[in-house]
């Protein structure tokens, strides 16, 4: 086994005839934030299933910190901690029975991290799971996966349905328990603003593909958004185009190898964002890969 | 293990509202007291079996209930991840909440119950007469029962899997199998296999659904279609190997043979032998050809044999008869005529509705004459049609074959031996002779145109073709053989045993025999001249056989152990030319020999 976090090769998900994941690979360094990100219904669930040892795929392999995750699920379920999609404690629970039934499952428990946890989200203990809001069930998700200090934390769409406050303060925790322990993280979102400044490499899903796998410091170098004042600039040379469209009387275009060495006789050339560059790769024309 | 305490703990307090609703209904049951009629121990029995019923209804509803929800709910909602997120094996999510759900049950049935079956044990007992512990035991069997089969449901319906199809296929061929294994030992009266078998079923079910919940959890996780899948091949996995050995089984004890049976029983019926017993467990009777040892399973109910052919009433093939499913309406048999040659050869088989009385065969087979529910009817055996039928007025009856086409009907009456004649042509009875005094139903025997009927005083020895009669006065305790050569053997049925030789009224000899016999009954003629006999000791069973030679006295013994098969009547007899061989049981060996009639031979009945 590689010294890989992550190390996902050639795996294939299909729900009767329709393939949710298609042979995809990737690989996370330990201590590294990896984000996978995709539209909905690309497949990134499925392949996270796969990866908690949850589902077995139709082909190819998932490991988790050197073990097969199919296979070794409940060993690696003491060193990984997961905050699932859809809050999936019982309702009728209250948060410190989750607590101590968790405390029963895990060698290592660190009640006094959970506690503290749940007291800066300000959430009592008391209260049942279902009567939470969606907000604070994210949040208790996360402490109970952070209570016994995995090694890794898969974090499958964490902010999804929290208000712009609860995400910024999931992040928060998330980067403030990373700075403390190093610990490798992979999460799917569809917050790109809110990851942008946490991930170390993403990954792109569209249909069941993975359709690009990068350090997120390369990717925005070369991604840029050049503008020409002419209808039909003369000199682009090299340059490999994800969307070409008109601008005003001029031609803008996503440059997907831009390259600051060689500069380029254009109007404008702007830097772009994750969320520009994951609606160019993976939006209607999807042709920048 | 500490896993599986800890999620049946989580299940329990989750669950926990059950407590309250079995406390609530165990105050519905003392509600009973407060009625305005009935004694004191009437109001506090009344209280008792309320409140047994009551918990037997929530205890089982909530079985089913629990079975329901113990993992398809989760599964269903998407909540499973819960578990499998966490270091738990499947194995240890399954147990944990079987384990929640049995506790569950027990405390629920406990609360509702154990007041009132404490207060009124003696309530209880008038109510139930298996002790309340095993009553306890029972219901809580059945809920768990109850609770794997509502698992079972929950996961194949939620799952909404084409695979459902599979299930139901399955279940049709488990259905398939266990019926073709079942009925047989039914009609085969063999219950104790069949219970066997049931038992074998049930718990393969049993563990079947409780290891399918582990391998489903461990395979299918929290894919609810894999999951289904999973169950399916574990459950109908098990159960169609247990059905298989079990359909194995009933097939091997179906195929016992008459060589297997420990210490058999015999009767003898014409020319063939009737011989029951023990055999691979279970109950087996089989009809005999002793002259070549073949033989037809089935122990009949009513038998005619002419040479190598027997013509019986057997229990009917149809699920009414198996293990008495259906008790109303007229039990079914069939009419079945069969050749005992070199290999027995079924040569008809028509059922019939009602109860068999009498049945009789022609020499070559291929008539039959059955009488069911006073209905006298001829068959032809080779194209299974009836030729003719007639009411008879009589219920126990010998049939004889005339001709092809005269049956002879022997029937005791009140008025005495009937003997008619029906011809299939005209479908007409005529009277053969008046009305022959007897002394009971069974005592008249017919051999070709000879009858021999005993009454109070006398037998009376008739040649229904002369149209002759003899008339010989017998004491109570005496009994008599007509020889092949017409001679008389007398023979004495109590203390002094003797034989006393007649021919044409004056006696030729008189044999006595040793002290110890308090009896001795003629069985057969051996040859001409030669009489095998039994005498008794004080213990009737307590028989030693001989074979005594008419003319000189001389007694020799076959196997010291041995006693001819008995037959009926058993105080007169006839040297029948078509019986050949007589079953002997032997004590000693636990085994059956045949004693040729010709020779005296004897040679084990099946090799």
């Amino acid at each position: 086994m590689s010294g890989d976090a992550i190390r996902i090769d050639n795996l294939t998900v299909r729900y009767g005839r329709r393939t949710a994941v298609d042979g995809a690979s990737l690989s996370v360094a330990p201590g590294a934030v990896y984000a996978l990100l995709g539209r909905n219904g690309a497949g990134k669930s499925s392949l996270v299933r796969c990866m908690l040892g949850e589902q077995k795929p139709q082909r190819g392999t998932a490991s988790l910190l050197g073990q097969d995750a199919w296979t070794h699920r409940t060993s690696l379920m003491a060193r990984v901690g997961v905050v699932s999609e859809e809050a999936d404690a019982p309702p009728s629970m209250r948060v410190d029975a989750i607590a101590r039934f968790s405390a029963w499952l895990y060698p290592r428990w660190n009640r006094a991290a959970f506690d503290e946890r749940l007291s800066r989200f300000s959430v009592a203990e008391s209260a049942r799971f279902g009567d939470l809001s969606k907000g604070q069930k994210k949040q208790v998700s996360v402490a109970l996966a952070l209570a016994h200090e995995p090694e890794l934390l898969v974090l499958d769409d964490p902010t999804l349905g929290l208000d712009v406050v609860a995400r910024k303060s999931l992040f928060e925790e998330v980067i403030a328990d990373l700075a403390d322990r190093g610990t490798t993280v992979f999460l799917t979102t569809h917050d790109l603003a809110g990851v942008e400044t946490i991930v170390d490499r993403v990954a792109m899903m569209a249909d069941g593909r993975i359709v690009l796998d990068e350090e997120l410091e390369s990717l925005k170098s070369r991604f840029r958004r050049v503008r020409f004042a002419a209808t039909r600039p003369a000199a682009v040379g090299n340059l490999a185009t994800a969307a070409v469209r008109s601008w005003g009387t001029g031609t803008e275009m996503i440059v997907t190898n831009y390259d600051p060495a060689s500069p380029l006789d254009a109007a404008e050339v702007s830097p772009m964002s994750l969320e520009e560059i994951f609606i160019a790769v993976t939006g209607e024309e999807g042709a920048a890969r | 293990m500490s896993h599986v305490l800890a999620i049946a703990r989580r299940e329990i307090e989750e669950r926990a509202f059950v407590f309250v609703a079995a406390i609530a209904i165990a105050l519905v049951s003392p509600l009973a007291w407060l009625t305005p009629y009935g004694s004191f121990a009437d109001r506090k029995e009344a209280v008792v079996i309320l409140a047994f019923f009551l918990a037997v209804a929530f205890t089982w509803g909530l079985a089913l209930i629990l079975g329901a929800t113990l993992v398809g709910r989760e599964l269903s909602e998407k909540r499973l991840s819960f578990y499998f997120t966490r270091p738990v094996s499947g194995a240890a999510i399954w147990f944990g909440k079987l384990a929640a759900a049995i506790a569950l049950l027990a405390i629920s049935f406990a609360i509702v119950s154990a007041f009132p079956l404490m207060a009124g044990q003696r309530a209880f007992r008038v109510m139930s007469t298996i002790p309340a512990p095993s009553a306890v035991a029972y219901v809580l069997a059945a809920a768990v029962l109850l609770t794997l089969v509502g698992h079972l449901f929950s996961t194949w319906i939620r799952s909404r899997s084409p695979i459902l199809a599979l299930d139901f296929i399955a279940m049709l061929a488990i259905l398939a199998i266990v019926a073709g294994t079942l009925l047989p030992l039914g009609m085969a009266m063999a219950l104790i296999p069949a219970v066997r078998i049931v038992a074998l079923l049930v718990g393969a079910g049993v563990a079947a659904a409780i290891g399918g919940g582990a391998w489903q959890l461990s395979r299918g996780r929290i894919d609810a279609r894999r999951s289904h899948r999973a169950l399916s091949m574990f459950f109908w996995g098990l159960i169609v190997v247990a059905a298989i050995v079990g359909f194995a089984y009933s097939r091997w004890v179906l195929a016992a043979t008459p060589r297997e049976l420990a210490h058999p029983r015999a009767v003898q019926r014409g020319s063939v032998v009737h011989i029951w017993g023990t055999a691979r467990g279970t109950e087996a009777g089989f009809t005999v050809n002793p002259a070549n040892g073949v033989y037809v399973a089935d122990r009949s109910w009513e038998s005619a044999s002419r040479g190598n052919v027997v013509a019986d009433f057997v229990s009917s093939p149809s699920l009414q008869n198996a293990f008495g499913i259906i008790r109303n309406g007229p039990s079914r048999w069939v009419v079945r005529v069969t050749r005992l040659d070199q290999e027995p050869k079924t040569l008809m088989s028509v059922e019939v509705t009602g109860d068999p009385d009498a049945i009789g065969v022609n020499d070559d087979g291929s008539r039959v004459a059955a009488t069911v529910d006073h209905i006298l009817t001829v068959y032809d055996t080779a194209s299974r049609h009836d030729l003719a039928s007639v009411r008879v007025a009589f219920s126990r009856a010998a049939l004889q074959f005339v001709s092809p086409n005269i049956v002879r009907i022997f029937a005791p009456t009140g008025e005495g031996l009937r003997v008619t004649d029906f011809d299939v042509r005209t479908r007409k009875l005529s009277e053969v002779t008046p009305p022959i005094p007897i002394a009971n139903q069974y005592d008249y025997v017919v051999v070709g145109s000879t009858l021999m009927v005993r009454n109070t005083s006398a037998v009376e020895i008739r040649n229904l073709a002369a149209g002759t009669v003899d008339t010989i006065p017998l004491q109570k305790d005496d009994g008599l053989w007509l020889m092949r050569d017409g001679r008389w053997a007398i023979f004495h049925r109590a203390a002094p045993a003797t034989i006393e030789i007649r021919r044409s009224g004056t006696q030729q000899r008189l044999i006595r025999f040793g002290r110890d016999a308090q009896g001795v009954r003629v069985m057969a003629e051996i040859g001409r001249g030669k009489l095998l006999v039994s005498t008794y000791g004080r213990q009737r069973f307590d028989t030693t056989t001989y074979i005594v030679d008419a003319d000189s006295g001389a007694m020799s013994s076959p196997p010291p152990r041995a006693t001819p098969a008995l037959s009926w009547p058993t105080g007169i007899g006839i040297t029948d030319p078509d019986v050949k061989y007589r079953a002997l049981l032997r004590y000693d060996t636990g085994k059956i020999d045949a004693i040729d009639l010709q020779t005296g031979a004897i040679r084990p009945l099946f090799r």
